[in-house]
């Protein structure tokens, strides 16, 4: 069917569904599947894949110079995320396997293994259980780009690659004192990662390929050699981190790293909500949104007074609520909402939401209208900070322009004298939409969970700039962390 | 791209007609939303592959009733038959590629009910048949 002569219409609510069920990384992971390896039948070969459970298990490779503290790094992620942990010296030691013998065998000739071993043995140690299910960690593995594109031409990819990265000064000085307990196989220092157990202190040796400087900065050479070929393999979704810092700080910013989800070719209709007390700055963000990114900007409260002006049907039903000055009723309030939102240019361009969910159940009724948000973010901004942006804003009467004591202020002793200030911006009306705001924020934060937050506590563009990068990369997963 | 791996996977694409399956498992996704859609996907390959060994039934999303409805709406009258012309574009709209462009009646351009239903039903079996001819 050639797409330019049958134009195609497709329903709106068949984005919504696609991004919900990620269908274009299912799609292409399928594809990449079936090129890898070619099979004779391929529906056959897609049934297994589908039947297959999802696959978001951890794929993590740790890297880096001698004594950077792979292992003991990859040792800690592996035991937080419960995955398998492979390194070079564990696959060796594989008793079992043909192959490992064979490459055994080849190193007591002290010749290098020859990669396509090595790839053997990282498949079958990947086709089994613990790994399938749980994920994996590897340690220190591929050497060489030749081997990381070996692998790739199997299918195994990783899809995070972590380097720790340390001046060489840092790192021989830190192999001097490196000692390995010979029964846990457990990495220890003499200066900054003590043993407190002292039966293991006395059974402290130094790691078998020596603490000398000279064998130190022979291994920094090879991996300096190796490095940028390896980087550009993995380039996509690599991380670099400063290995001189102590081991709970590389821990904590590696751990962030493996939340995040690489950036995915999938067409996007970004969906947002910004949701924050009064004065947190959604209308000035939602505004900057919209304009960058083409998105519908429809704010609730002005929906309403707009349907009150057009004295359309839910106008004139929403107009006594709007005269006393109380809040619309929810289902009204949803009614409106889901009008707009249905219409083609939000449903193509994507839209900018404020003002609305106020309270879980509107938040629940919304998306059941089908209309669910992709982003959410909530605009954190301390109290203090509400009432000095929102008492101090003034309005000058002749002119029409707005100022603001602290920042914006008026430029002459006169502008000052003529400036009101909105009834609204009056410090009593403020409290009480800042507890009305606060009384149900919790609960709608338990219901969105993949909502955001924002500092918002800075000016307009840094907080337009932290907004940019949580819309355009993926949401972070959430870990099972094993705490 | 020069790369021979590269043009062995394009071989292979279209050798098993990777391309056109993908369409048509998007199309039925679309139509049908299904909650599973794994599990979906999964049935409809069984689907296909039942009707690759017994060379009939294929899966598709139009059938009979549409196809008859897509004649009545070109045949208001209810004549009985429509025009070449008529006939050409229903069959681009219906997506029909490879369609029979000289059917029985062509030359009078009176074109029966059965003979589009027939030369429809056939395209777009061909169409759904997205693996390699055994």
């Amino acid at each position: 069917m050639d797409a330019t002569k049958k134009p195609l219409r497709i329903p709106p609510q068949f984005g919504v569904y696609a991004e919900k069920h990620n269908l274009f990384e299912m799609f292409r992971k399928l594809i990449e599947d079936l090129l890898i390896h070619k099979p004779g039948d391929p529906l056959e070969f897609l049934q297994e894949q589908l039947k297959r459970d999802d696959n978001d298990v951890p794929a993590i490779i740790i890297h880096g110079p001698t004594a950077s503290g792979k292992t003991t790094i990859s040792k800690m992620v592996c035991s937080s995320l419960r995955t398998a942990y492979i390194s070079a010296d564990n696959l060796l030691a594989d008793d079992v396997s043909a192959t490992a013998a064979e490459a055994k065998k080849h190193l007591q000739n002290n010749q290098p293994i020859p990669t396509d071993l090595w790839v053997k043995m990282i498949q079958a140690r990947l086709q089994l259980y613990d790994c399938v299910k749980k994920g994996w960690v590897l340690d220190g593995f591929p050497e060489t780009r030749e081997q990381a594109l070996a692998l790739q031409a199997v299918g195994i990819t990783a899809k995070h690659y972590v380097v720790l990265e340390a001046p060489d000064t840092v790192l021989i000085e830190r192999q001097m004192g490196k000692r390995i307990d010979p029964q846990t196989k457990e990495i220890y220092h003499t200066t900054f990662d003590f043993p407190t157990n002292p039966d293991v202190e006395s059974r402290l040796v130094e790691p078998p390929e020596g603490c000398s400087e000279t064998s130190t900065g022979e291994r920094l050479m090879k991996w300096h050699r190796f490095s940028k070929g390896l980087e550009r393999c993995y380039e996509k979704y690599s991380k670099f981190v400063n290995a001189d810092q102590p081991k709970a700080d590389i821990f904590a910013q590696v751990l962030t790293f493996l939340k995040s989800k690489p950036r995915s070719l999938a067409p996007h209709t970004p969906r947002v909500i910004l949701l924050g007390p009064t004065g947190s700055g959604k209308g000035v963000q939602a505004a900057l949104l919209a304009s960058k990114y083409n998105l519908v900007n429809v704010s609730s409260g002005q929906l309403v007074k707009e349907a009150v002006a057009n004295e359309s049907k839910m106008g004139e039903a929403m107009k006594p609520y709007v005269e006393r000055g109380m809040l619309v009723p929810d289902n009204q309030m949803v009614k409106l909402l889901d009008e707009r939102l249905s219409q083609v240019d939000c449903t193509s361009r994507g839209w900018v939401l404020r003002g609305f969910p106020r309270t879980r159940e509107q938040a629940e009724n919304l998306s059941s209208c089908g209309h669910e948000a992709n982003r959410v973010f909530f605009l954190d901004v301390p109290n203090d900070s509400v009432y000095e942006r929102l008492t101090l804003r003034s309005l000058d009467v002749v002119t029409g322009q707005r100022y603001h004591s602290l920042y914006n202020p008026p430029r002459t002793v006169e502008i000052k004298d003529r400036g009101l200030q909105q009834p609204k911006d009056a410090e009593e009306e403020v409290r009480q939409r800042l507890s009305a705001f606060y009384a149900y924020a919790e609960e709608i934060a338990d219901f969105c969970e993949d909502a955001q937050h924002v500092n918002a506590d800075q000016d307009p563009h840094t907080v337009f700039e932290c907004i940019e990068s949580m819309l355009v990369n993926p949401t972070p997963k959430k870990l099972d962390l094993d705490e | 791209m020069d790369v021979p791996r590269a043009s062995e996977s394009k071989d292979y694409l279209q050798q098993h007609k990777i391309m056109e399956l993908f369409d048509n498992l998007t199309a039925q996704l679309v139509f049908n939303r299904p909650d599973n859609p794994k599990e979906f996907m999964a049935n409809y390959i069984q689907t296909l592959k039942e009707s690759r060994t017994a060379n009939m039934n294929f899966p598709c999303i139009f059938d009979e009733t549409n196809i008859g409805s897509v004649f009545g709406m070109l045949d208001p009258t209810k004549k009985g038959f429509i025009t070449f012309a008529q006939y050409k574009e229903a069959m681009v709209t219906m997506g029909c590629v490879r369609y029979d462009t000289s059917p029985p009646g062509a030359e009078q351009d009176c074109i029966s009910q059965d003979t589009f239903t027939r030369e429809v039903k056939d395209s777009l079996s061909r169409a759904s048949a997205t693996f390699q001819p055994q």
